[in-house]
């Protein structure tokens, strides 16, 4: 012991901590190679027009989505795994800025193909599928037809029994998924007081989390549900493995989620 | 006499590297065209004082960039910008090894004035000394090289990002405590890294150079080169093994016995010390 131990080797494994916690998020996250970026209705249709008879897997998402950026990795892998016996597309229908979803492609690896669309056009998907305001969505088309439809993040076996005819009717929200609410600012903020405040009376006080990115804690949550990082406060509500769209204003709160 | 001229010599350098003054009143950093040039030494170019470039920091920015492992499997010229930090850093160690760390390094400055702290003297055991060669071809070279989220995404300068005390006590602490507008996410590395500066910074109250010992890559491929190096230090047979050097040497080596010692910081202590003038730097 002493002069003759190589110290230097356990220390090394406990600084070598921090790679390897990014490498293992890296392969949580990254299969493969980047698959292409398509933008535009036109796009996506003429993708849905080289489908023949094989199933075609559309996934509706959105950055700001946790549960959906935590499903991609897993359609993604399934899309791997079936080597073209179905068409896939992860369409992005809530990010009204191209350049979001761009610098989203630097960070994460996704293999099949990302489609794009404009507000108008996500809009106009929207309608045709008749997707509601909850993210992620996953339909599966034959020959035109929908024959299964999942709301929320679904694990790999779901989306094989979907995608092979075996899942009936249709996966919706659950009753006992309870709506909570993430609402990210700095606690002393009076958008964020009021933000938290309309959180607490819809949803009460025991589902509703307050985060402040500026402390480490705060930081850590949002790292680990993968919470959109928006520059000004905001209300993100969820209900089970699906989310809203974050809203910036206890009235765009209670509008959304308050009695009729 | 060394003494009070390396003295100087470290002094001056703090300040060549710290110009910028007004950095540490606003919590900006210096962007002018005086950190294309490096500084022999390590300090984090993110100082709010800083006006040079760390060697160290700028390798890890150009091995971690996204064209470099094509550019370098390919043969591209972008590869070239590698050999600003390298040539530099070769260039350094090849003539004197060590010297820099001794005499212009403001780190190393900075832990010699910590080190004047009225703390416990420690005897560390010398299986950590190795630790500062994983730091060079690990954390410098190998982790910002291969550590990418898929091929041709950027990598990580993975030392100044997960390790370096310095930047964490002399760039990130004060430039996360002037940070008016948000600009920074405080999160779990800056927790981890405020950790090892801590331990370094209360270790070099306790050790003489723990940063320059254990950690420093720059000291590592310094030290290396300086088995080589045009000026090194000589022992005469007149030598008496007395051990003087030893005990004043800040690196805690005996010289006597490894005259090439990677660890040497040619600080010329020991020559002024040696009773029989047996010690003598030269080519």
């Amino acid at each position: 012991m002493g002069r003759r131990f190589p110290w230097w080797i356990p220390v090394l494994l406990v600084l070598l901590f921090p790679a390897f916690r990014a490498a293992t998020r890296i392969s949580r996250t990254a299969f493969g190679e980047q698959g292409v970026l398509l933008t535009g209705t036109a796009s996506l249709d003429s993708l849905l027009g080289s489908a023949g008879s094989r199933p075609v897997v559309l996934n509706f998402w959105a950055t700001w989505c946790s549960p959906c950026v935590h499903e991609l990795p897993v359609l993604d892998s399934l899309y791997i795994e079936m080597a073209g016996e179905a068409l896939f597309a992860a369409v992005s229908i809530g990010d009204p800025d191209l350049s979001t979803l761009v610098s989203f492609r630097e960070s994460v690896s996704i293999a099949m193909p990302v489609v794009w669309l404009s507000p108008q056009e996500a809009e106009a998907l929207r309608e045709r599928y008749g997707i509601p305001s909850v993210l992620p969505v996953t339909i599966v088309l034959v020959e035109g037809r929908e024959t299964a439809r999942l709301v929320g993040a679904a694990t790999t076996a779901r989306f094989r029994e979907a995608i092979g005819g075996r899942a009936e009717g249709v996966d919706t929200l659950q009753v006992n998924d309870v709506l909570h609410f993430y609402v990210v600012g700095n606690p002393s903020d009076s958008v964020t007081v009021q933000l938290h405040g309309a959180a607490v009376a819809l949803a009460g006080g025991e589902n509703v989390e307050l985060v402040d990115p500026f402390t480490p804690e705060g930081a850590g949550i949002i790292e680990e549900n993968m919470l959109p990082a928006l520059d000004r406060p905001y209300a993100q509500a969820c209900r089970g493995q699906a989310c809203y769209t974050p809203m910036f204003s206890a009235e765009q709160v209670f509008a959304t989620f308050g009695p009729e | 006499m060394i003494s009070p001229v390396r003295k100087a010599v470290q002094f001056a350098a703090l300040l060549g590297t710290n110009l910028h003054f007004s950095g540490w009143v606003t919590g900006g950093i210096f962007t002018g065209l005086s950190k294309m040039f490096f500084i022999p030494g390590l300090w984090c170019y993110s100082t709010p004082s800083s006006v040079l470039a760390c060697p160290a920091g700028s390798l890890q920015a150009i091995l971690a960039s996204p064209m470099i492992l094509g550019a370098l499997s390919s043969g591209k010229p972008e590869a070239l910008a590698l050999l600003a930090p390298i040539g530099f850093i070769a260039a350094v160690g090849l003539s004197s090894g060590r010297l820099a760390c001794g005499w212009v390094c403001p780190f190393g400055l900075v832990q010699e004035l910590l080190n004047m702290l009225p703390l416990p003297r420690i005897r560390v055991p010398e299986g950590f000394r190795p630790l500062k060669y994983a730091m060079l071809f690990l954390f410098v070279i190998l982790l910002p090289l291969f550590l990418r989220g898929t091929p041709g995404a950027p990598g990580d300068p993975w030392f100044c990002k997960a390790i370096c005390p310095a930047g964490t006590a002399l760039a990130g602490w004060p430039l996360v405590s002037m940070d008016r507008a948000g600009l920074f996410r405080t999160g779990f590395l800056f927790i981890w890294k405020s950790s090892l500066a801590v331990v370094v910074i209360v270790l070099a109250a306790s050790v003489q150079r723990p940063f320059c010992r254990y950690l420093c890559p720059l000291g590592a491929g310094w030290g290396l080169l300086g088995k080589v190096s045009v000026l090194r230090m000589r022992v005469s047979d007149a030598c008496v093994r007395c051990g003087r050097c030893e005990s004043v040497c800040p690196m805690g080596i005996a010289i006597w016995k490894v005259p090439s010692s990677p660890e040497c910081i040619r600080c010329m202590k020991c020559v002024g010390e040696c009773p029989v003038k047996a010690i003598s730097h030269g080519p």
